[in-house]
């Protein structure tokens, strides 16, 4: 992972082996720096793995029992999810 | 109908699937220990007397049981850029991996050694080793789980991969790799000698250390950022005694202690009414189809209760079957053809509440170490997760001398001698008590009397204030304050190290 090489803030060099939670040549919190971006990476990157999947299973789908399924309950398509990605959690 | 608001998914769908099969690894390695092969390899492969095996399995169990919590404190005083779970999970493969080769390679590398003492003294360092880099993963392992993801959602997923790829790949060690291999070293089939066969199925659990158990800390992220100042050693311990619903749920687990000792007598029902303990394994099988469908329910459950009141219908359902199931059989209770199917149908319907019950149970601490950080501002998983391992082996230990030492109240009498090839033998005689032969308490205790008992463990969830609403509020305010936290992080740069 190339994040764990350099500092997000600086982008100085980090040893793989440097476990300190601060940076040794800016003195940021690397645990805390930049979290909520990296967070919301995280949940992108999770919504994209969780379409390509729901993909897969309509591929294998011949019947479209799942698409009739969302259709009678109304719901959006599960593969459509990401697109109209929540970028809010609160209610 | 309310729709609850979708969560935040943090944890995709491969790095779900990565914290599952790690836990696969470590239970594969795990369950050559946990079985009746243990004594059978020290006695038989390895040549140690039956006395010596005894002691020191009461020695280590004990240091087994009470190091959970010494590791639970060591771990949550490690803060690195990586977390402080994960420097465990990349550190410990390799030791746990070479420390299991050691342990069943024993009786291979000592062939020449004569003397005994050489062989108990390898013995106990080998066990001692092994449980030491074993208790060192586990407890950042399950702690993992709460710190995986801020998002409920997440959690359950993963524990509940989690639990089911460890039955699944867990399962091969015991089920069918070491008993077939035996088998093949005993009809002569292959070739090799026990002690061969011992150390070829410790290297196969190393490669499974190594290759799966590994994955949870190279994929894994920690995503609860903890803060920055480090905790003392005993601080762990002095923050557990403010934690009240940890508290509650460690006075709910000894609690169910008394229905433990209801199904160690419960055990004896097959082998002693029904005269087949074959019947054990098949049973257990169709149990096993109910957690299939526990495990594929628990997300669709889980939006309509909240983890308070999962843990009481965990204990109230089966309470009701138990009982159902008690009198429907109590008749007959000695005939296969009419007890199999009733136990069978139980079994599976308490198979989906068992699944339940095994991610919800592990997702409580979660929620406790939650609760904590919003009351204190300090997340103790590994104590809260390593309190847990704690008292369920403590309750295993003393629920299966209890309830052996109470055996003869329901007229039932049994020794059991590990005989010196290292199998054991138990002899035992049925009579009666209370004016009812001792067959008709053993169809009790192994329907009705552990259902009934387990309500009692339901009594702390009375008190236990976390509630799903107050659960929501608490996960609020806690994302709100790391979103600050992140915020002044990411601007002030160099001067993070601020004072709380
Ligand atoms: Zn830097």
């Amino acid at each position: 992972m190339k994040e764990d090489k350099t500092c997000p803030a600086c982008g100085g060099k980090l040893s793989l082996f440097y476990l300190k939670q601060t940076c040794p040549h800016c003195g940021v919190n690397l645990l805390t720096y930049n979290a909520e971006a990296r967070l919301e990476q995280d949940a992108q990157k999770a919504a994209q793995e969780v379409e390509a999947l729901w993909n897969r299973l309509r591929r294998l789908d011949k019947a479209h029992l799942i698409e009739k399924h969302y259709q009678k309950k109304g719901k959006p398509f599960p593969w459509e999810a990401a697109e109209e990605k929540p970028a809010e959690t609160d209610e | 109908m309310e729709q609850p608001k979708k969560e935040v998914r943090y944890v995709g769908v491969k790095e779900n699937l990565l914290f599952g099969l790690a836990n696969g690894g470590q239970c594969f390695s795990y369950g050559m220990f946990s079985g009746s092969y243990l004594s059978l390899f020290f006695v038989k492969v390895f040549g140690i007397p039956t006395g010596a095996v005894a002691t020191m399995l009461l020695i280590l169990g004990i240091w087994d049981t009470v190091n959970d919590p010494i590791m639970g404190g060591i771990v949550d005083k490690t803060r690195t850029r990586y977390g402080k779970l994960r420097p465990w999970l990349l550190f410990v493969p390799i030791p746990l991996a070479v420390s299991t080769i050691l342990f069943w390679g024993g009786p291979l590398l000592l062939q020449n050694t004569r003397e005994l003492t050489v062989k108990i003294v390898y013995m106990y360092i080998s066990y001692l080793l092994w449980e030491f880099f074993y208790t060192l993963g586990d407890v950042p392992y399950w702690s993992l789980s709460a710190a995986l993801s801020p998002s409920p959602s997440d959690r359950t997923r993963a524990i509940a991969t989690a639990r089911f790829l460890s039955g699944l790949i867990g399962g091969i060690a015991t089920v069918i790799m070491l008993p077939v291999m035996i088998d093949l070293s005993n009809t002569g089939k292959i070739s090799w000698s026990l002690k061969e066969v011992f150390a070829c199925c410790g290297v196969i659990s190393a490669v499974f250390i190594v290759g799966l158990f590994s994955l949870a800390g190279l994929f894994v992220k920690e995503r609860v950022v903890q803060q920055v100042e480090e905790t003392s050693f005993f601080d762990a311990f002095r923050f557990l005694g403010k934690n009240k619903p940890l508290l509650l749920i460690i006075l709910s687990n000894v609690l169910g202690t008394v229905s433990a000792v209801a199904g160690v007598f419960g055990a004896f029902y097959y082998t002693e009414v029904l005269n087949l303990m074959s019947w054990n394994s098949v049973v257990s099988l169709v149990g096993g189809l109910g957690g299939l469908v526990g495990m594929a329910t628990i997300a669709l459950v889980k939006k309509r209760f909240d983890n308070r009141q999962l843990m009481i219908l965990n204990k109230v359902i089966p309470a009701i079957l138990g009982t159902l199931a008690f009198f429907a059989g109590s008749r007959r209770y000695d005939v296969w053809y009419i007890v199999i199917p009733i136990i069978a149908a139980k079994n599976i319907l308490c198979g989906v509440f068992d699944a339940y019950n095994s991610v919800v149970s592990t997702e409580i601490i979660g929620d406790t170490v939650d609760y904590m950080e919003w009351k204190t501002g300090i997340r103790n998983e590994g104590m809260a997760f390593s309190v847990l391992t704690f008292v369920g082996k403590l309750q295993g230990r003393l629920s299966t001398s209890l309830g052996t030492a109470l055996l003869p109240v329901i007229g039932y009498f049994v020794t059991e001698q590990l005989k010196p090839d290292g199998t054991t033998v138990t002899v035992s005689r049925c009579t009666e008590a209370f004016g009812q032969p001792t067959q008709f308490w053993l169809w009790a205790f192994f329907t009705v009397f552990p259902a009934i008992t387990s309500l009692l463990s339901i009594i702390p969830f009375r008190f236990y204030t976390l509630r799903g609403d107050k659960m929501r509020e608490i996960r609020a305010e806690m994302k709100e304050r790391r979103l600050a936290l992140a915020a002044e992080a990411t601007t002030n740069g160099g001067t993070s190290d601020e004072g709380r």
